[in-house]
């Protein structure tokens, strides 16, 4: 009896292993190395020291920064989930066939290096390009201005990168919203919008939220799209913290930066995160209301 | 510390072997392989050029490329020591790689074209390190004023055209501290070496509100310039040269305040395994034959730049010495802003200062 | 039955929501592609057609060994977190205590949280610390770590839906824990596991930071090429390459498609 305790208990250790192992190695220690960093900025063998965090709270810069970086990826997030919604709606609703053709399409843009996708951006936002010219004609751009070289830019171009992941997302999340379901609230005289705000916004609500964060974290990352696309305002937190890396040479403010950035990216998806209770207890509201019809 | 006599007999055929080999020409180096770090498309790989050096050495090349300066002096921290054998820094680095030793000293006997190389790179301190030559001058460029002549009338003398507010969102600027400082010193007439860092901060944010893109790459600059984005800037000279050999209009201008001036040095690394090939390299691409066939015929995608040595910009036909713009660089005698011999302590103020202009 | 309704359920109007999203998300690739055959060198209109950038695309042949080296390396990378993903999956949802699961998860998420130019600097400096440096091992690891967690989250939320009980009735029938695994679990998790490999491919093949900083000197992924090439003027024939990627990554789904791979799991569940 016991040793096949001991042989269950070491099964599992032997499944643990090799991916315990490889996050601790790549992930866990690095992080650790980051905070170790931040107080060495004489380097590795001098005494630690706090001259580093001195010099991040000595301006206000570096949270302005932080802030616009936030608000950035923030608003990109929120776009790419505006825009997502429509099509992962339709798709979930298709035919089975035709969505596993549509859903590998989408991956298809995927698998094309974004640092290309950049420069199709120059083209689709360039003076004179479609997109400008429609601006124009609604009054919001004057002739041959373009939004190249603007945050607008780097919005756009982040929109596009993750668009194919919010869509995979929230399709996840509404493929599981049962058309019976939506039936038979029609038939009980639900409206379009009612079972929309009924059943299937609550019901997608957890992807939308799982959705906003994993296209939410990289785009807080962001710096080769803001470097060539968002002109001399345009720089995100990203930006300086590569450049204090590579250019300046010194990792210990730039491990400072990494965790200033670290701890506003959490703090976002902390929120994020916490919606999902909200939402869920909107739900259990909203079904309370919709049970007793 | 004793010798033994044997060991003094192999060391002392160790060093004529070579000698005798070279003598020999076309098998000295059969079966080595010599192992170049530089930039990719910029001389080091133009297929023509190579294959002359294939077969005067008999030796074949292998190919590493950096991205960066810092790319290279970390790659060469990090084990590329006693793998590479040629590398390829900026003027600006050398005195780093020599004091990290990280490259080895140069008989400067062994290079044939030193007495043609110009003064003002050959003497320059930034190649010397305790006494030592550590690097041999190859090319040169200016990071100067570049103008769409359609646009900008009447073409400009000054860096002041930068500062008009008349330049707004017009002007494209390179992404470099070193440059952007410099530059800064220059337009404010301080001394660029070591100008007034207060003054220097309060121009570049001054320059910035007239800035539409702080460019990092060729790329970045042809796409904004050849759409109309931007109509002026600092450009390399290479580049300008480039877009008006294919049909572009760029006028380069030398301002009256005085220029950037950039060279690029070959070095040998330490520990490299064939250093004697490394000497044949360098002699070979510091010749006037290598720069008649890299410039005249460089194959796709090369980048070119004014070679240092002055027998091979003489050597060169007028069509090519004017795609560099090497005309007007080498005649060039106002202030020069030499790229170089900053210490590392005043480079990293610069470095802050600038990622606070860029972040502000 | 359920065809009928879903049927019902795809107005003209949805068809046409469905195809402006699809336009949209191709847009930039049609622009790509359309580039490659334009003559200037500058992605510039006006538009002249041309196919030189093919000609120069396999005759400089300097970007076909780096899309080689990264076809290997992410197919090596998802095909090892589809085996270690897996295994992490079954311990966590079988076998993890409430203590064990918390912090293994967490530890995933991190891995998916941090910005990865943070974490991919951060794996240089360990890398650096512990004698591996820059190189194929490092870049292994690191593209391994970032794109196991997707593996792990979503074969578990397929195990959480298997009821326990066949896992049981197989045991009580005498089978051992491995021949259950192959015979009863393992089959049930398969479009998971398989559409996990997949996210895991991806995931390797196009994350550009992490291979920034653990690559060794002197070798060159597809990113890292491309990402050369446009630091020194970037030329139309990346978009030919791109072109040709996009071309075949269509014609094999197609083949996919055709050879009846219905529903493969996919997307999964994403946590």
């Amino acid at each position: 009896m016991a040793s096949r305790a001991l042989r269950a208990r070491l099964t599992g250790i032997l499944l643990l292993l090799p991916a315990g192992l490889l996050l601790a190695v790549m992930v866990l220690i690095p992080l650790a190395v980051l905070v170790w960093f931040s107080f060495a900025p004489e380097g590795a063998d001098a005494p630690l020291s706090l001259d580093s965090y001195a010099r991040l709270f000595a301006t206000p810069l570096y949270f302005h920064l932080a802030m616009k970086t936030m608000l950035t990826a923030g608003l990109a997030a929120l776009l790419t989930a505006a825009l997502g919604w429509a099509p992962a709606w339709v798709l979930s609703r298709l035919a089975p066939r035709a969505r596993t053709a549509t859903l590998l399409a989408i991956i298809v843009p995927y698998l094309t290096s974004y640092l290309l996708l950049i420069y199709s951006v120059f083209v689709i936002l360039g003076p004179g390009s479609p997109v400008m010219v429609t601006l124009r004609l609604l009054g919001l751009a004057a002739p041959g201005a373009s939004i190249l070289y603007t945050q607008a830019a780097t919005v756009v171009m982040l929109v596009y990168e993750n668009l194919p992941v919010m869509v995979f997302v929230l399709f996840s999340g509404m493929q599981r919203i049962d058309a019976t379901l939506l039936a038979a609230a029609g038939s009980l005289g639900a409206t379009r919008r009612a079972r929309l705000r009924h059943i299937v916004l609550p019901m997608a609500a957890p992807s939308l939220v799982s959705g906003l964060i994993i296209v939410f974290v990289p785009m807080g990352g962001a710096f080769v799209e803001p470097a060539i696309l968002g002109g001399p305002n345009g720089l995100l937190l990203g930006n300086v913290i590569a450049d204090q890396m590579t250019r300046a040479d010194d990792p210990s403010f730039g491990s400072v930066l990494s965790l200033l950035l670290l701890l506003a990216t959490l703090a976002i998806v902390a929120l994020l995160a916490g919606l999902r209770p909200a939402l869920h207890r909107l739900t259990s509201r909203w079904s309370d209301h919709v049970a007793p019809a | 510390m004793m010798l033994s006599r044997r060991s003094l007999l192999a060391s002392a055929a160790a060093l004529t072997l070579p000698a005798i080999a070279r003598a020999q020409g076309a098998a000295a180096f059969k079966g080595q392989t010599l192992t170049i770090a530089s930039w990719q498309n910029y001389g080091a790989d133009d297929p023509g050029t190579l294959q002359m050096f294939e077969q005067q050495t008999g030796a074949s090349v292998k190919q590493v490329y950096f991205t960066s300066e810092d790319d290279l002096l970390q790659m060469l921290r990090t084990g590329g020591t006693g793998k590479i054998d040629v590398v390829l820094p900026n003027l600006e680095y050398v005195l780093p790689a020599a004091r990290q030793s990280l490259i080895q000293p140069i008989d400067t006997a062994r290079i044939k074209s030193w007495s043609s190389l110009e003064p003002r790179f050959r003497d320059d301190p930034s190649i010397r390190y305790d006494g030592k030559v550590y690097a041999v001058p190859w090319v040169q460029g200016a990071t100067s004023l570049a103008v769409n002549p359609a646009q900008v009338t009447p073409a400009p003398t000054s860096w002041d055209i930068l500062w008009d507010p008349a330049s707004k969102g017009k002007v494209g600027f390179f992404d470099d501290p070193t440059t952007a400082v410099m530059t800064a010193a220059l337009y404010l007439g301080e001394n660029p070496q070591a100008p007034d860092l207060q003054r220097v901060r309060k121009a570049l944010l001054d320059l910035k509100r007239n800035v539409k893109l702080f460019w990092s790459s060729a790329d970045d600059w042809n796409k904004a310039f050849l759409t109309g984005a931007i109509t002026m800037g600092n450009l390399w000279s290479g580049l300008a040269g480039t877009l008006r050999a294919n049909g572009h209009a760029v006028d380069f201008i030398l301002p009256k305040e005085g220029t950037v001036l950039w060279g690029d040095t070959w070095a040998i690394v330490r520990d490299a395994p064939h250093a004697d090939l490394a000497y044949a390299w360098i002699n070979f691409a510091t010749s006037t034959p290598y720069f008649t066939q890299w410039i005249t015929h460089p194959g796709p995608n090369q980048e070119l730049a004014v070679p240092v040595n002055t027998d091979a910009i003489k050597a060169l036909p007028e069509a090519a010495a004017n795609k560099l713009l090497a005309g007007p660089l080498v005649a060039y005698r106002g202030p020069i802003a030499l790229q170089a011999g900053i210490a590392p302590a005043a480079l990293k103020k610069w470095t802050e200062l600038w990622e606070e202009v860029k972040a502000s | 039955m359920s065809r009928l309704r879903d049927i019902d359920a795809v107005s003209p109007g949805m068809v046409t929501v469905l195809g402006l999203g699809l336009a949209l998300l191709f847009l930039p690739l049609l622009v790509i592609i359309a580039l490659s055959f334009n003559a200037s060198p500058y992605g510039t209109l006006p538009f002249q057609a041309t196919l030189h950038w093919y000609g120069t695309l396999f005759a400089r042949s300097g970007l076909l060994g780096p899309t080689w080296l990264s076809l290997k390396l992410s197919a090596l990378v998802a095909a090892s977190a589809a085996l270690l993903g897996t295994m992490g999956a079954v311990w966590l949802v079988r076998r993890a205590g409430r203590l064990g699961a918390v912090l293994f998860r967490g530890t995933l998420l991190a891995a998916i949280t941090v910005p990865w130019l943070i974490l991919g600097l951060a794996m240089l400096l360990v890398m650096n610390a512990i004698g591996l440096g820059r190189s194929l091992l490092s870049i292994y690891l690191g593209l391994l770590a970032i794109s196991l967690p997707y593996v792990v989250f979503i074969v578990a939320t397929r195990l959480q839906a298997i009821d326990p009980d066949l896992e049981h009735a197989a045991r009580s029938l005498g089978a051992g824990a491995l021949a259950t695994f192959a015979l009863v679990t393992a089959p049930l998790i398969l479009p998971a596991i398989l559409s996990g490999t997949l996210i895991a491919f991806v995931m390797a093949f196009n994350n550009f930071l992490i291979q920034y900083f653990l690559a060794p000197f002197g070798t060159q992924t597809l990113p890292l090429k491309i990402y050369t090439l446009i630091r020194v003027g970037y030329l139309p024939d990346l978009n030919a390459l791109a072109t040709l990627i996009v071309a075949t990554t269509c014609l094999l789904i197609l083949l996919l498609h055709r050879l009846g791979l219905r529903n493969a799991g996919l997307p999964g569940s994403t946590p």
